[in-house]
Order: C-alpha cells, then sequence, then structure tokens
C-alpha cells in the first residue's frame, strides 16, 4: 500500500496559498492511498492551467501536454495499456472551453479513465479571464463589462454526452472529494468528478464561503443516482443551494471492453512486435 | 508487330462504377503478368461531374501515366468532349450512343468510335443492368485480344458470396462483350497476350504504407478522415482485428496526434494520417511529442491548398509546412518517399526512428503517390528488424538508483521507462524542464535542454535516406525533384534517350529523399557535379528548390513546376524544358 510520502514529490506546489487545488491534490493522493493502487500503474494526464501542473507534485507517471488536450492523451494511453489507472485532471478552461469537444467524445466514447476538472470558473494562469463556467455578468480583464453568455453546465453536459458516472465536489471538503473520486476511479468507465475549486487570486465571487453556504450533499438527500431525470434536474440548481456527491452513475459496456483491436485482453503495450508476419496482407493484393 | 502496350481511360460522372470498373481491369491484367499503373482524377462530390480513371498496362513497370489513350470507354458526352483529342488515331472509343447521343461530327475516321448498346445488351441479352460496365471491359479485352477469362475469375470472387445467378449474369457479360471486340482484333494495333502471373502486387502509395505500420509492430491509429489520407485508416481499420491494432476515428485531428501521443508515452507504436489542412491542426501536438520526446509517425499526404483547395487533386506544396510545423524550432525528421516500396521502407524506417530518436517522424508525400495503384514485387521483409532504441527494461531500471527520464547523454538521447514500469516514475512536461522532466525554467537548464534535443537530429541525419542519383551519372541534364514527380523524370529521361540520340542528350535525376534535417553536405557534393540542373515540382514557388538553395547555397534557376492539380508527366516535363 502506498504511502502519503510515497506520493511526494522532491518540490513543493507553487499554488497561491489557500487555492484550492491543495484540496483536490489532497484528496486525489488519499483515493489513490485508500485504493492501493501502485503509483508506477497510475498515469496522471493534464493540460495546462495552474491546475494542470498538479502532476508535477503527485509521484506517479504523469504527462502534462497542451492547453485543452489532456483526454486525447488520456484516451491513447488507454486504449495502448488499459491495466494502468489512468487520471485525467484539467481545469474549467481545458475541459469546457478549448477542449470541450475531447470532453463531449470520450464520455460518450466511455473509456475507463477519471476525468477530474478543478472548475474555479476563472483563468488563473492567465490573469483572472472569466471561464467558460464563470456566472453570467462576471467581471474580469477580457470581459470588462462582465460575461454575456451562459455558463457551460457540466454536469448536464457530462448526463447529456452519457457519460456514466457523474459528480460534483468541493475543494473545501477533501474526505467527501476523496470518496468521490475513489468511487470515480473505481467505476468502469468514463467519470466525470467536477471540482469546486475556489482561486483566491481572481475570483471574488465563487469564493470558500461562497461555496460553503451553498452546498449541499445529494446522498443526505436520498438523491437516486440512477435516475437521469432527477439528475438533470438536481444539475439546474444553484440558487440558493447547490448539490454536490453523486448525480448520475450507471453501467454501460466500456469502450475497452469492445474494441476489436483489444479483443484479446492483453495491453497493446505488452504485445511482442518483434517479427510481425505480414505476407497475409501482401497476398490480398496480388 | 502490334504494341504490347496499352493506354487505357474510363469516364463519366461520379457514382457510375468507374473506379471499380478501372479496378477490375487492371487486376485482370495484373493477373496476366503485365503492370499496371492507375490513376483516379475525380472531383470532389458524390454525384455528376465528369471522373475519369487512367490505366497504363506494360510488360514493363512505370510510375507515371502517359496522355495518350488506345482505349477509351465513355460513359457520358463530356469524357468525349474531353478526352477524344487524346485518343492515338487507330485509337478505340467504346460508347453506347443511346446514352452518349453523339451526332456524326465526332467521327474524324482516324478514331474506331465503337457504338455499343451496353445498356439494351445487359438488359435484354444478360438480363442484368448492372451488368454494363463488365460488357465494355470485355470489349476491351476482346480488343486486344487478351483471355476473357481472368475477368471471369476475379468477377465470381468478387461475388462469391451473392447468388449463382449474378455470377452467370456476369460470365454472359463477359462474352458478349468480348464477342464484339474481337471483330475488331484484327484492325486494332495493340495486342494483350495472357502470360503467367508473377505474383506481383497492386496497391496504391497508402496501402504500402499501411503494410509498413502493420509490420513495424503499430498497435494504435489516431486517424480523422481527410482525402487523400483516409484509405490509411481504412486500411488499418481493415486489418485491426486481424492483427490486434487499436485503431480509432477521433473526433478531430487534434485528438488523432495528441491521442499517438499518449500511445507513444505508454511505449506503443502508433500512427496518422492526414492531408495538409489536418496536418496543420497537428502541429501544436508536433511540437508537443517534440518537446516531451515522445515517438509517433505522422503522414502528410499533400493535395492542393491553401484552405480546401482541390480536395481530390494532386500537389507537393506542403514541404515548408510540414518541415517548419511546431513553433520553437521543434525535432522532427521529414521523410518523402516517391513510390510503394519507399512508403514502404520508409514507413517501417519511421517507426524505429521515431523509437530510436524519442521524437516526431513524419512522412510526406502526394496524392497521385497516395492514392495511385501501381504494380510492385511483394515487399521484402527478411532483414527488417524492429529497433526501440533506449526503450529501458525493468531489469535495467532496477540497476539506476536516481532516473532521470530527460539525462544529458553524449548522443543527447536518454534511456526512456514506460508508465507501468517501477523504478522509471516521471512526468513528461510540455513545459522547459530539468533531466527528470521537472518544469524548470533557469537559463542554463533552457540552453542544455534545446541542445540535448537538438544534437539528437545530427545523429539521425546519418541514419535517414540520402539523395539519390538515378540514371547515367555523365548526364547533361539532371532533374531535381521529390516524391511521385520522380516517377515523370524517369519516363522523361526515356524519351529523352530515344528521340535525341543524335544529340547524345542524356538526363538523370537527383532525387531528395528526406526534408529534414537536410543532407547538406552529400547534396552539395552532387550539386558540385551536375552539369545543368531543372528543379521539377509540383508547387508554385518551388519549395524544394529554396530549401536546396538556404541549405547548400547553390540555386537552381531553371524550374518546371506544375500546380494546376493534374499529375506531373514526362509530357509536361518535355513540353517546359528548353532543348
Amino acid at each position: 500500500m502506498p504511502t502519503l510520502k510515497d506520493l511526494e514529490t522532491k518540490d513543493r506546489s507553487n499554488w497561491c496559498p489557500g487555492c484550492g487545488n491543495f484540496g483536490i491534490q489532497a484528496a486525489l493522493k488519499q483515493a489513490i492511498i485508500n485504493l492501493n493502487l501502485d503509483p508506477c500503474n497510475v498515469m496522471i494526464s493534464t493540460g495546462i492551467g495552474c491546475g494542470s501542473k498538479i502532476n508535477q507534485w503527485v509521484n506517479t507517471y504523469g504527462f502534462a501536454g497542451l492547453h485543452g488536450r489532456s483526454l486525447p492523451v488520456a484516451m491513447g494511453a488507454k486504449l495502448s495499456n488499459h491495466e494502468l489507472t489512468v487520471i485525467d485532471v484539467g481545469g474549467d478552461g481545458d475541459g469546457y472551453g478549448i477542449g470541450i469537444g475531447h470532453f463531449i467524445h470520450n464520455a460518450r466514447r466511455n473509456l475507463n479513465i477519471t476525468y477530474i476538472t478543478q472548475d474555479n470558473q476563472t483563468y488563473g494562469l492567465t490573469l483572472g479571464q472569466t471561464s467558460p463556467t464563470s456566472e453570467k455578468g462576471m467581471k474580469g480583464p477580457s470581459t470588462p463589462n462582465g460575461v454575456i453568455e451562459n455558463p457551460v453546465n457540466p454536469i448536464r453536459l457530462a448526463l447529456s454526452s452519457d457519460a456514466t458516472f457523474v459528480a460534483r465536489g468541493f475543494a473545501g471538503d477533501i474526505p467527501h472529494l476523496t470518496k468521490l473520486i475513489e468511487e470515480g476511479i473505481r467505476h468502469r468507465g468514463f467519470s466525470l468528478i467536477d471540482v469546486f475549486q475556489p482561486c483566491v487570486t481572481f475570483n471574488k465571487i465563487n469564493t470558500y464561503q461562497f461555496f460553503r453556504e451553498r452546498v449541499y450533499k445529494l446522498e443526505d438527500v436520498g438523491h437516486d443516482t440512477s435516475d437521469i431525470v432527477k439528475a438533470f434536474e438536481k444539475a439546474g440548481e444553484w440558487t440558493p443551494k447547490i448539490p454536490i456527491g453523486i448525480f448520475y452513475k450507471t453501467d454501460k459496456p466500456i469502450y475497452e471492453d469492445v474494441d476489436v483491436g483489444l479483443k484479446d485482453g492483453v495491453p497493446r503495450a505488452k504485445v511482442d512486435i518483434s517479427n510481425i508476419d505480414v505476407a497475409e496482407v501482401m497476398e490480398s493484393f496480388m | 508487330m502490334k504494341k504490347k502496350s496499352l493506354s487505357f481511360l474510363i469516364g463519366g460522372p461520379a457514382g457510375s462504377g468507374i473506379e471499380k470498373s478501372g479496378q477490375l481491369l487492371a487486376t485482370t491484367f495484373v493477373r496476366g503478368g503485365y503492370f499496371v499503373l492507375s490513376n483516379m482524377e475525380h472531383f470532389s462530390l458524390i454525384r455528376g461531374g465528369n471522373n475519369f480513371l487512367r490505366l497504363r498496362i506494360d510488360e514493363v513497370p512505370h510510375e507515371v501515366h502517359v496522355e495518350e489513350i488506345d482505349i477509351m470507354i465513355a460513359l457520358d458526352k463530356r469524357t468525349i468532349d474531353e478526352h477524344l483529342n487524346e485518343v492515338v488515331d487507330g485509337g478505340v472509343v467504346i460508347y453506347d450512343n443511346e446514352v452518349v447521343g453523339l451526332d456524326k461530327s465526332f467521327d474524324s475516321g482516324k478514331v474506331k468510335m465503337l457504338d455499343v448498346p451496353l445498356r439494351k445488351l445487359a438488359t435484354e441479352e444478360v438480363g442484368n443492368p448492372i451488368t454494363e460496365n463488365v460488357i465494355s471491359l470485355a470489349v476491351v479485352l476482346g480488343l486486344v485480344g487478351f483471355d476473357v477469362n481472368g475477368l471471369k475469375q476475379i468477377l465470381a470472387k468478387i461475388f462469391s458470396n451473392k447468388s449463382a445467378e449474378i455470377i452467370k449474369a456476369n460470365e454472359k457479360a463477359s462474352d458478349i462483350g468480348y464477342e464484339i471486340g474481337e471483330k475488331h482484333e484484327n484492325e486494332f494495333p495493340v495486342e494483350m497476350e495472357k502470360k503467367k502471373g508473377n505474383g506481383n502486387m497492386f496497391l496504391c502509395g497508402n496501402d504500402a504504407l499501411g503494410i509498413a505500420a502493420i509490420k513495424a509492430g503499430c498497435k494504435f491509429v489516431g486517424e480523422y478522415p481527410m482525402t487523400p489520407s483516409s484509405s490509411v485508416l481504412h486500411f488499418m481499420a481493415k486489418w485491426a482485428d486481424k492483427y490486434g491494432i487499436v485503431v480509432k476515428h477521433t473526433e478531430d485531428e487534434i485528438a488523432a496526434v495528441n491521442s499517438l501521443i499518449g500511445a507513444g508515452f505508454v511505449g506503443v507504436r502508433a500512427i496518422t494520417a492526414t492531408a495538409g489542412g489536418g496536418f496543420a491542426l497537428m502541429t501544436e501536438g508536433i511540437g508537443l511529442a517534440a518537446m516531451n520526446e515522445v515517438p509517433i509517425v505522422v503522414t502528410n499526404v499533400m493535395r492542393p491548398g491553401p484552405a480546401t483547395g482541390l480536395p481530390t487533386r494532386t500537389e507537393a506544396g506542403d514541404l515548408r509546412q510540414v518541415i517548419h510545423a511546431g513553433q520553437g524550432d521543434p525535432v522532427k525528421l521529414v521523410l518523402l518517399p516517391s513510390d510503394p516500396e519507399e512508403c514502404f521502407e520508409m514507413g517501417f524506417l519511421a517507426f524505429n526512428l521515431a523509437e530510436k530518436y524519442q521524437m516526431p517522424v513524419i512522412i510526406c508525400y502526394d496524392k497521385y503517390l497516395g492514392e495511385g495503384y501501381y504494380t510492385v514485387p511483394e515487399f521484402k521483409t527478411d532483414d527488417l528488424k524492429i529497433d526501440r532504441g533506449k526503450l529501458l527494461s525493468e531489469k535495467e531500471l532496477a540497476k539506476i538508483s536516481d532516473y532521470k527520464r530527460y539525462l544529458k547523454t553524449e548522443d543527447g538521447i536518454s534511456p526512456r521507462s514506460i508508465p507501468g514500469m517501477k523504478g522509471g516514475i516521471h512526468r513528461a512536461t510540455s513545459d522547459e524542464h530539468n533531466e527528470y522532466g521537472e518544469i524548470f525554467e533557469g537559463a542554463e537548464n533552457r540552453k542544455t535542454m534545446v541542445d540535448k534535443r537538438m544534437k539528437k537530429m545530427e545523429l539521425a541525419l546519418n541514419d535517414l535516406p540520402k539523395p539519390l542519383l538515378i540514371g547515367d551519372k555523365n548526364a547533361d541534364i539532371t532533374f531535381v525533384t521529390w516524391t511521385s514527380c520522380k516517377g515523370a523524370c524517369e519516363e522523361a529521361c526515356e524519351i529523352l534517350k530515344q528521340v535525341q540520340d543524335d544529340r547524345e542528350l542524356k538526363a538523370n535525376i537527383l532525387q531528395i529523399r528526406t526534408a529534414w534535417p537536410f543532407h547538406k553536405k552529400e547534396t552539395l557534393e552532387m550539386l558540385k557535379k551536375i552539369k545543368r540542373a531543372v528543379l521539377v515540382e509540383q508547387n508554385h514557388d518551388g519549395q524544394m528548390g529554396g530549401l536546396i538553395s538556404e541549405q547548400t547555397g547553390v540555386i537552381i534557376s531553371e524550374k518546371i513546376l506544375r500546380y494546376d492539380g493534374r499529375p506531373m508527366t514526362a509530357k509536361f516535363i518535355l513540353d517546359n524544358l528548353k532543348i
């Protein structure tokens, strides 16, 4: 069983003091420990943004790629070695802005990967512009007169994209978030865990206090996680209260189980490629 | 003496089965011991337009078609309007006048206008209207006296899972057509005798690349369809089951290249193919693979741009795009195959080099090669060895106490671990990083890491295909070219040899086979020995000429450039060559 020390890196996180990412990182590490995952079999794929630096400070295999493209990397890795636990962590700009197409397609693909979004409703690393999940009217340097569009609703988007595990956590409640991440990783299929991650530097609206006053747990109100209609309804709640927890969960065949290229069940990374016979292919052209 | 080679064209509106018919006739001749080259020219639409397919059938192989036509099947009037002037004197045009509707003015007396009531015969005699095209193909066989049984056998195989009636109908259609052609056999100047099949393959450049990918152990394909590269995706998907390959038609080209990087990172060989537009979307990913030192293979099958351009035509105008792909000088290797053999050889090599040098390898060729069908001998695979470079095993990792993924080494290549391996945990980061892979912005470190990555390029040059001098060493003219234009240049050399005997005009070819990094020394040495260099390219600016002058200082001022979207031919070269 890995310990917290095993998951530590030499460097310490350099997020702003009080950043919601500390909570997410703590929950992610604890989930890996609780699930007894060998760090060398875990790969964390990230995009670009403050939060995407998370894999710099979690001692598993990690790949920090391009803005919005963490999910395609995760997909390629998972389909090439499905024995790995592939966890994708990215921000709201990554997943719901520039990379929203990959989010929808990987949800409907139902790959067995876990997608954690650090949803702080702002662009932190580029100094506080509004994001796709910023509330209407929120101001930033790119939108001095306030956001005109409606925010993306990640939960509803995931539900309508046929994600098989849809949840929301709060970085200010680490034990609850840990459980969600654990469940998400354990779930066979595409899991979304959208996490409220207060940005203490740039988002003065959606603060720890904002969420503490509003969040309630779906499990506390007896929400039926198999009811997709109810899940849609719950996903629409914002004022005065905001639900966190599992909105929806269902079992469907995962992509890796159905793909013909993986029918022998052996990860492609472990296949012997030293002497492949292509005579049959060439004959087909004669 | 009758001619033993045949130039054939079938044309008509899209959706009239031109490609299938052409390929059917081609296969008949390939099985009958001939070398066939097939090129389909079509509009970017599904119905209508004027599409045509050319076959060049000969006892020896060719890599480019000729513009003169011996036999033409015209399925519409437009084919006759546009191509009748290409039919040689004594040639034959097969058409159904009930469909085409010609007046007498088309009969110049020089070309035999053979009106065959294809539709009526198919409906009334055969009893199956879809056999129209089979009848017309059999007329061709009759004209040249080529055994019709070959055609029947191929049709029987194609329709083997259909009813016996359909197979019978095809046989009858073959006999009817053959009889019609046979009546004119004596007066027709071409004779094609059936020979023993020589076991050659009939395939396109994209197929050859696909075979190379399978042989090289490629187990992941991420691709988004784009003409003229899509057949790579189709080919790999077709063989996915048999060879255990994950073939993913992704949501876009960005997902394609990034999924390749995910595969490469965990140790799986991966390929994608696209055309210029899709390649443009992949460029950021190519930089990522370069920065994180992940092996991937990216194919760009060129078509005329910019933007949508001429989607189904040919050009070679993406040289600058591929060599300069990505911001900040990302390391990459760029290979330029010119025929199916090179698609296979360089395709296999690409996977080895990608792993050996831990960087993206780009294979770049044009539509004419990608979608054109060639007759080639079986590829030799006995000597091909998989080289995974400095990929570590867990045993080797166990001996390393402080593993650094981006360890500074003499050759710039660092021993590589992949996820799942004990002792090799690391983070690959698109930010500049230190030897461990940790984000690090130090000035000294930055220089060290840039130098480390660039070092690999120097070394890779030794493994990359060198420029090739093809033909007579002491030539008066040297055609400097790349990708499928080579075939047209070869043909031009042959023709020059024949007609310029008294003037002893000899021509040869300098073929550039690697674009990036560039073989400066070798190219310069070759250029120095050349009497008269003529650049032959399919783009407006002479992009290869520009690259050569940038890299060697030699300016090639004489240029033959074609950028009308049509294939380069020997005729085009000779028409534009100042003799």
